[in-house]
């Protein structure tokens, strides 16, 4: 029998508006959550106390947590300017007139009318100085300084090494989008037309080996994104056009870990 | 086999000949010098395809190249006692340029976030070009060896004295008997790829293309640039995959080795302006 695409879709949204229905099942399953409950707070806590975070300090905020509004996350106004940097950048690699005849970014002027780094910040930084935005993207390794007066674009994504504060807000997010996949897969029937991707590959491997992973592993990860990039931004523009209904965030994020 | 039956594949085969023929005529080889070539080519195969063949590997008689080729004993004897007249593999540069550009992409100093190499200063402000020889080829001057990367194009000199790396290797740029050689072996393993699918249809080598999609011709310096780095960051995966199989044997079992190799080409067709 085949079944139709509106049963399915409709069965995938009542799961996931009721997920508490039908599980856990009986209480060994119960204790076996909770178990698991734990041990993932337990992990936030330690990573939070390697930001200098103590208990005490901890307990209050989660407290906090559980009571309060938890619909506006701080990390979208910690990231604002990390976002329209990465916009910024976005624009430098696709815009025609800011590439050179081999279609890489071209080094451009600080200051000026037409291709320069003002008219970029103007768009994305509307108000701003040209010589904050500068020291932010030297700072997140986007863009360097050529001379007096003008700016190459060093990279394709905003580094956060180095900085706490960003760094946290980050993980925040990245933990968020992360928990909210595996819920959404959690409720989904076993269909792999529904479910989010969600792959691991590891292995023990001596210490020295990681230098050369990392080294292979980057160049595909930043391939495999920037392919995602470019996918998503001409299906925005392409719906920007059109006007068309509900817009929802979807993406992609890629890390190598290390335990 | 019917002649008319030779006669319509041949024709079929010619499409594969056609660019062999514009760069001849680039190159200001006649017709007639052009023929002579492929018959010393055609000897020189026939010979080694023959002896593939035989049962203990010897070497066929000249009468018996003659008899497969149509080409007189007589000249069969003169062509095979000098090798094909076809430019030699690409020649080997310095030493000192490879280690420089292997260096460039992958000494994470000189790499950008992605893992790809960085546009260097010459020399003004770190990471330089300078610092990258004076660290990877230390007894060389390194205005000299810009200058003979950039004379045979692997390097390119942008604004405000800045260098961009434009290719791994270093090879012959221009039309030049290594150069013209290395298309010759390019165009052999495509032709040797396509031969063997047609011969072989249950067991194919990998073979395929994406679609032609039409661009607007202004943005075909992003595609190209999309297309390279898409396309280097796949042969890499698969050079780092392959070599992990390379490592691999059986002991104890009689060891006979394959050469396995990928190649990404591009391809571009102008259509009629609108």
């Amino acid at each position: 029998m085949v079944k139709s695409k509106g049963n399915q879709k409709r069965r995938v949204a009542r799961a996931k508006l009721d997920p508490q229905v039908s599980w856990p099942m009986d209480s060994h399953e119960r204790v076996i959550r909770d178990t698991l409950a734990r041990e993932l707070l337990g992990v936030c806590i330690s990573a939070l106390e390697s930001y200098g975070l103590n208990q005490r300090r901890l307990m209050e905020l989660a407290e906090d947590a559980a009571s309060g509004d938890r619909r506006t996350p701080a990390t979208t106004k910690a990231l604002q300017d990390i976002y329209w940097m990465g916009e910024l950048i976005s624009e430098w690699a696709e815009s025609a007139d800011y590439l050179d005849s081999e279609g890489r970014p071209q080094v451009i002027r600080i200051k000026g009318k037409g291709v320069s780094l003002t008219s970029l910040v103007h768009k994305f930084f509307d108000g701003r100085s040209v010589e904050e935005i500068l020291k932010l993207g030297c700072q997140t390794q986007v863009m360097e300084r050529i001379g007096h007066d003008k700016v190459a674009r060093f990279n394709s994504c905003v580094m956060f090494t180095g900085n706490p504060l960003l760094t946290l807000a980050h993980s925040t997010r990245s933990v968020r989008r992360f928990l909210r996949s595996a819920s959404y897969n959690a409720w989904t029937p076993n269909d792999p037309a529904h479910s989010l991707p969600e792959q691991t590959a590891f292995n023990a491997v001596p210490e020295e080996d990681l230098p050369e992973f990392v080294r292979v592993m980057r160049e595909q990860i930043s391939s495999i994104l920037e392919m995602g990039n470019r996918w998503l931004a001409s299906r925005a523009t392409a719906s920007r056009l059109s006007g068309s209904g509900k817009k929802v965030t979807i993406g992609i994020q890629a890390f190598v870990f290390r335990e | 086999m019917t002649e008319t039956r030779k006669a319509a594949l041949a024709r079929a085969a010619m499409g594969a000949v056609e660019p062999l023929v514009e760069l001849f005529l680039e190159l200001g080889v006649t017709s007639p010098e052009a023929e002579s070539l492929l018959r010393a080519v055609f000897v020189h195969k026939a010979r080694n395809w023959l002896a593939d063949r035989n049962e203990y590997g010897h070497s066929p008689s000249d009468v018996r190249v003659a008899l497969v080729t149509g080409v007189h004993r007589n000249f069969v004897r003169r062509i095979l006692s000098e090798p094909p007249r076809i430019a030699a593999a690409r020649e080997q540069r310095g030493h000192s340029a490879t280690r420089v550009l292997e260096a460039w992409y992958s000494d994470p100093r000189f790499l950008d976030g992605s893992g790809k190499p960085r546009d260097l200063a010459e020399r003004d402000h770190e990471p330089s070009f300078y610092s990258l020889a004076a660290a990877h080829v230390p007894g060389v001057t390194p205005g000299v060896l810009l200058d003979e990367l950039r004379r045979a194009g692997i390097v390119q000199m942008l604004t405000d004295r800045r260098v961009r790396v434009r290719s791994r290797y270093v090879r012959d740029q221009g039309i030049s008997p290594g150069s013209v050689g290395e298309m010759g072996t390019r165009a052999a393993e495509l032709l040797q790829t396509l031969r063997h699918n047609l011969r072989n249809p249950t067991a194919r080598l990998f073979c395929e293309a994406t679609h032609l999609f039409e661009i607007d011709a202004r943005r075909l310096s992003v595609v190209r640039n999309i297309i390279n780095r898409r396309a280097t960051t796949f042969l890499t995966a698969m050079e780092n995959e392959i070599a992990i199989e390379s490592g691999k044997s059986e002991p104890g079992r009689p060891r006979q080795r394959v050469k396995v190799g990928l190649t990404v080409f591009q391809t571009e067709r102008y259509g009629q302006r609108k």
